[in-house]
């Protein structure tokens, strides 16, 4: 709900100061940039990315979110100095770049004071140093220039120059210089890291060490000297002072790495656990104590850090979180109540959870005892929390060993799992177990196949909750969303039979006895109970691997096939589409021949789901051409049918891929596709047009479809190639055939996308169609205008048409023709080199207001 | 998919005013820079197939320049003028022999097919014009060539790890050159030079010293010049300490006396031995102006 008070708050905003646009200027405007949200719609307000405009300013600058943001951008390029300006009336732009003024001068007087403190407390360090210096030899005054030349220049240079020279030369560290280094080191955080270098260097006392070093972390940050000065003095620490310093060795064993991307070059934080492995050792009580009172801080942060403290502690000592135990499932399981910054209910809180993982394993009884008390009268958010951390505990990363059966975690974890969601009622804590399931069961199989007789079981159950659930009939002038709500579970409901069955069956495969314990299931299933045994056929992907497998499976398949129920037949559709590759010559081709039926089915959902299956079936050859006749009888039939356009779309792809089995007929065969792909809403061919423009592009009548489904392929903001690499496969008879067509389509997207404009101009030119390019330039430069905003594209639109004329003049042999065209364009590009020059001159005005 | 036509065709306009606007003033050097501006415009259309024609293009402007220098030389009596002539018939033969040409080139090769026969140095304009002639067709768009493989910062070898000079003191006849010394000129005198190298590559075993500068300094040994350290222990990877005789030639009043050295080492990197200079070969050398004798 924040949220959405905030993204209101800003479209406010953004009206305003379109407002104030408004009032500055007659000629600007403000314009945006991508789609349009929900909020956007409900509110009218101008939310999203804006930007302001104007005919007088060449094209570019910035569109935000914040409106006030592309405004100043635009200003300060373009409508500083205008002759064109056209006021209008008050209050208007003026006032946000004043305001801007204002705040940057003040920023400018801020910093000028901050500079003037700085050179004058620079001066009297200096005066210190020099005053020290007369009491000094010549290298140890050498090195006191060098502290202060590290002083006015922080360098890693001079930084390195002070340091190293403690490090090879301590004996000319006198005790005035010692004493300075720590002094100056007290009030100074800069030099505090050069200080502990020094002091260690030198061998200054032990306490003087410790301080320096407390000091620095007290700071908060994982101050990677500082803790290594202070790992072999650790015993000299109070126990008063370590939950000061907890959070930064913390950071420092295990970094918060949550904004870490990997491959952009960035390196990841290096882990170094040793200082808080050490604190711990020493300060046990205390070093728990503190991470216990993150935990219960209720902040997001702080809960993160301590997870991550008990992950990093966890591998010296795998009970750590033992004492605080009961702390750290809480405070995961009710995170929505305890934390206030929580990033919604969905926030997973990894690093807490890792360490709960950790936990989990360490205490595997204790922990699940822990979950069920914090489940048992919850409300759903701490439901789903728990569900949450039972799918963490089952999780196997990819390159992780796989779990043995005897694991305790897993197990009682995945216990959990499967029976949650034959009593749970939320679709929240739904959700939560099905990503349990998302991801495949490699890894997981042993633990899976000793709890397949509780697969089987929940299976049954499962299929009695769907069964009420489709029983559910909505009530006449019921709410859209409750409609949507209740067609969600079951498509929940029936995807968690799907993954239990997944899971089931890859667990088993190579197991003959699971195999055949599986398989039990289908004599067990009574009549009528169509959507268990549908989920079950699911299994043959991974159950036919081998022969054994595919044995038992085969006969079920079949009869599901040539079975009466509509539910049954279109199941075993998808399963044949299924099957692996390998098991093809052991297939009879009586199975073949009952799927190649049922893309003949008069059932909409059983001859859908052949078409889906065949797609990627492992149909034999002999079958393809009785396959591909049923598929254009479909055609022919959905070709009337309204609302039907997606499924006509990929049925014309299937029977475009496989046209030549037509033989000499694959020509006719391709053109009616088109005819067919013509009468398709060009949105539900979008997926489709390139495999089409490869299957059908050689005739020529396919330049007709591309030139309808390039304005719709054009992208202002993503810059698809696609509707060029779509031109490339027109022929060129098709071009010549339908120049119309493509003249029109390059005016409809000249403003979206003027390359692929420009690519229709450059392929009638490649097609000998010299008047028509020159047509089309002529009308699109027409259609651009002569605006300051868009020259620089009228001048790019110009290039083709001064060649077209050179050309010409080059071929009639026309001397004064050819030094015509030529000055034309050289004075074409000085204007083009001025515009661009005068673009650059614009930007270099521009800075980033905020 | 860039547009290119703005940057290649001027070198096309170019081309067409030597051969048939100018056809007279035009010799064989313009010929051949305008072909050099036609190949390289050739490049911009990258995989695009325009670029074949403007390679065409270019060659036919090649050959052309070789005729408008055998038209030079036989004007000019020059000796054996006819090697231009060769020269052009085997460029040509070369051209037309290409399996790979575009219309427009087949007509290029069409239009220059007299170069293969007996030739009239009055029939070169014809043929200029011939060529001029020639319609080029128009491409927009340049084709960027794909880098399936982009390397990426961590395919890099890494660099080497700097050479760090961190303390080095002088002794001048057995006196720390923490006062003022003075030194007379033609009398020689002991010069010792510690030099602490604190960090360095861990492949790193030696460290040769080649002086830079000295302007001022004699040497009584031919050792000052370079001299090679070895890595003894760490943390401090060299110690090094050298003495010389030297000699100063000219002094003034509270003359500040300069010299720089520069370390450099080699390192085993795979089979290939490489030279690495450090990046902070100039901080090196400050390092040791920075404590300088006075």
């Amino acid at each position: 709900m924040r949220d959405i008070a905030d993204t209101i708050k800003a479209g406010e905003r953004n009206r305003d100061t379109m407002v104030l646009v408004r009032n500055y200027c007659a000629n600007a405007r403000v314009e945006k940039f991508g789609g349009t949200g929900m909020i956007e719609q409900a509110t009218h307000l101008p939310i999203g990315l804006h930007g302001m405009r104007c005919d007088f300013a060449p094209e570019g600058g910035m569109a935000c979110w914040d409106l006030r943001d592309a405004v100043i951008d635009f200003y300060d390029r373009n409508c500083t100095g205008c002759q064109h300006r056209r006021p209008q009336r008050l209050p208007n732009l003026l006032e946000i770049i004043a305001e801007r003024d204002r705040a940057r001068a003040a920023r400018e007087v801020r910093d000028a004071l901050d500079a003037e403190l700085a050179a004058k407390a620079l001066e009297n360090r200096n005066t210190v140093r020099a005053l020290l210096a007369s009491s000094l030899g010549a290298i140890a005054r050498t090195l006191l220039d060098d502290i202060g030349m590290f002083d006015a220049d922080r360098s890693v240079k001079n930084f390195e120059r002070v340091t190293q020279s403690a490090r090879l030369a301590p004996e000319h560290f006198t005790t005035e210089l010692v004493t300075y280094v720590s002094e100056l080191a007290k009030d100074q955080p800069w030099f505090a890291h050069a200080a502990l270098v020094i002091l260690d260097a030198v061998g200054a006392d032990d306490f003087q060490i410790v301080t320096l070093a407390m000091a620095t972390l007290r700071r908060g940050y994982p101050d990677r000297v500082a803790v290594e000065k202070l790992l072999p003095r650790i015993q000299l620490l109070s126990a008063d002072a370590v939950p000061d310093i907890v959070g930064a060795a913390i950071d420092l064993a295990e970094p918060d790495d949550s904004e870490f991307i990997f491959g952009d070059g960035q390196e990841r934080a290096l882990r170094d656990p040793a200082f808080l492995v050490a604190l711990h050792r020493q300060f046990h009580i205390e070093v728990i104590a503190t991470i216990e009172r993150m935990l219960l801080s209720g902040k997001r942060a702080l809960v993160e850090r301590a997870g991550r403290g008990l992950h990093a502690l966890h591998s010296s000592d795998a009970k750590i979180a033992a004492p605080i135990l009961r702390t750290l499932v809480s405070v995961y399981v009710r995170a929505p109540s305890l934390v206030s910054d929580l990033e919604g209910d969905d926030d997973r809180l990894r690093d807490l959870a890792c360490a709960l993982n950790d936990a989990f394993d360490a205490a595997p009884q204790q922990v699940d005892e822990l979950l069920q008390s914090f489940n048992r009268g919850a409300p759903p958010s701490h439901r789903a929390r728990v569900a949450m951390a039972y799918a963490r505990a089952v999780h196997v990363g990819y390159d992780e060993p796989r779990v043995p059966s005897t694991s305790r975690r897993h197990s009682l974890a995945l216990t959990r799992l499967i029976w949650a969601p034959t009593v749970e009622r939320d679709d929240k804590v739904l959700q939560e177990v099905a990503s349990a399931f998302q991801a495949g069961a490699k890894g997981l199989e042993l633990v899976v196949r000793a709890q397949l007789d509780a697969f089987v079981g929940a299976l049954f159950l499962l299929d009695d909750r769907l069964a009420e659930l489709e029983a559910e009939k909505g009530q006449p002038g019921e709410d859209f969303l409750i409609g949507m709500e209740r067609n969600n579970r079951r498509f929940l409901m029936r995807e968690l039979m799907h993954k239990f069955v997944d899971w089931a069956s890859e667990a088993a495969a190579g197991d003959n006895a699971a195999v055949a314990k599986i398989v039990a299931m289908f004599d067990a299933i009574p009549d009528g109970r169509d959507n268990l045994r549908g989920a079950l056929l699911g299994s043959i992907a991974n159950l036919s691997g081998d022969l054994a497998g595919l044995k038992l499976m085969l006969p079920h398949l079949y009869t599901a096939l040539v079975g009466p129920s509509v539910l049954g037949r279109s199941y075993a559709a998808t399963a044949v589409g299924e099957l692996p590759y390998r098991s093809l010559a052991n297939i009879p081709d009586l199975l073949f021949e009952a799927f190649a039926a049922l893309l003949w089915d008069q059932y909409v959902a059983v001859h859908k789901a052949a078409v889906s299956a065949f797609n990627r079936s492992i149909i034999p050859e002999k079958f393809r051409p009785n396959a591909a006749q049923a598929i254009l009888n479909l055609i022919h039939y959905y070709r009337v049918q309204s609302n039907e356009d997606r499924f006509l779309a990929e049925c014309v792809r299937i029977l475009a891929g496989m046209a030549d089995v037509f033989g000499e007929g694959s020509g006719a065969l391709r053109r009616y596709l088109i005819e067919v792909a013509m009468g398709i809403e060009p949105h539900c061919l979008l997926s489709d047009i390139r495999s089409l423009s490869l299957s059908l592009g050689s005739e020529a009548e396919f330049a007709k479809l591309a030139a309808r489904m390039i304005p719709h392929l054009a992208d202002r903001h993503n810059q698809s190639s696609m509707a060029m690499k779509l031109l490339g496969r027109v022929s060129l008879d098709g071009l010549r055939a339908n120049a119309q067509a493509f003249h029109d389509a390059a005016i409809a997207v000249l403003d979206c996308e003027l390359m692929t404009a420009l690519g229709i101009v450059e392929a009638f030119l490649k097609a000998d169609m010299p008047d028509e390019a020159d047509a089309l330039v002529t009308t699109l430069l027409t259609i651009n205008g002569d605006t300051v905003r868009m020259r620089r594209r009228g001048t790019l639109l110009r290039w083709p048409q001064l060649a077209l004329r050179f050309e010409r003049a080059v071929s009639a042999r026309d001397a004064d023709a050819i030094s015509e065209v030529s000055r034309d364009w050289s004075k074409a590009a000085a204007v083009d080199k001025q515009d661009q020059e005068d673009g650059r001159e614009r930007r270099a005005r521009s800075g980033l207001p905020f | 998919m860039n547009v290119v036509l703005d940057q290649a065709y001027p070198f096309r306009i170019a081309a067409i005013e030597a051969i048939a606007a100018y056809p007279n003033t035009a010799g064989g050097n313009e010929l051949r820079a305008r072909a050099a501006d036609v190949l390289s415009a050739a490049q911009l259309f990258g995989s695009a197939a325009a670029s074949r024609d403007w390679q065409a293009f270019g060659i036919a402007l090649e050959i052309l320049g070789l005729l408008a220098d055998w038209t030079e030389a036989v004007h000019g009596a020059a000796v054996d003028a006819d090697r231009f002539l060769r020269a052009c018939r085997l460029r040509y033969r070369s051209f037309a022999a290409d399996a790979h040409h575009s219309p427009y080139g087949m007509a290029l090769v069409t239009a220059l097919a007299p170069v293969a026969e007996d030739l009239d140095v009055f029939s070169v304009l014809a043929l200029r014009r011939a060529v001029a002639q020639v319609e080029m067709p128009i491409a927009v768009f340049g084709i960027d060539k794909p880098d399936h493989f982009p390397i990426i910062s961590e395919d890099l070898p890494g660099q080497p790890e700097e050479i760090a000079v961190a303390f080095l003191e002088f002794t001048i006849d057995g006196k720390p050159v923490d006062t003022v010394h003075s030194l007379r000129t033609g009398e020689v005198h002991d010069l010792d030079l510690t030099i602490r190298v604190s960090r360095g590559p861990n492949a790193l075993n030696g460290l040769l010293w080649n002086r830079c500068r000295s302007n001022r300094l004699a040497l009584g040994t031919s050792s000052f010049s370079s001299f090679l350290s070895q890595r003894v222990h760490r943390p401090i990877c060299f110690n090094v300490k050298a003495v010389w005789l030297c000699t100063l030639h000219r002094a003034s009043m509270r003359d500040r006396l300069n010299f720089a050295t520069r370390p450099s080492f080699n390192r085993n990197r795979g089979t290939t031995n490489q030279s690495y200079w450090p990046a902070n070969e100039r901080s090196a050398s400050m390092a040791l102006t920075q404590r300088c004798i006075h």
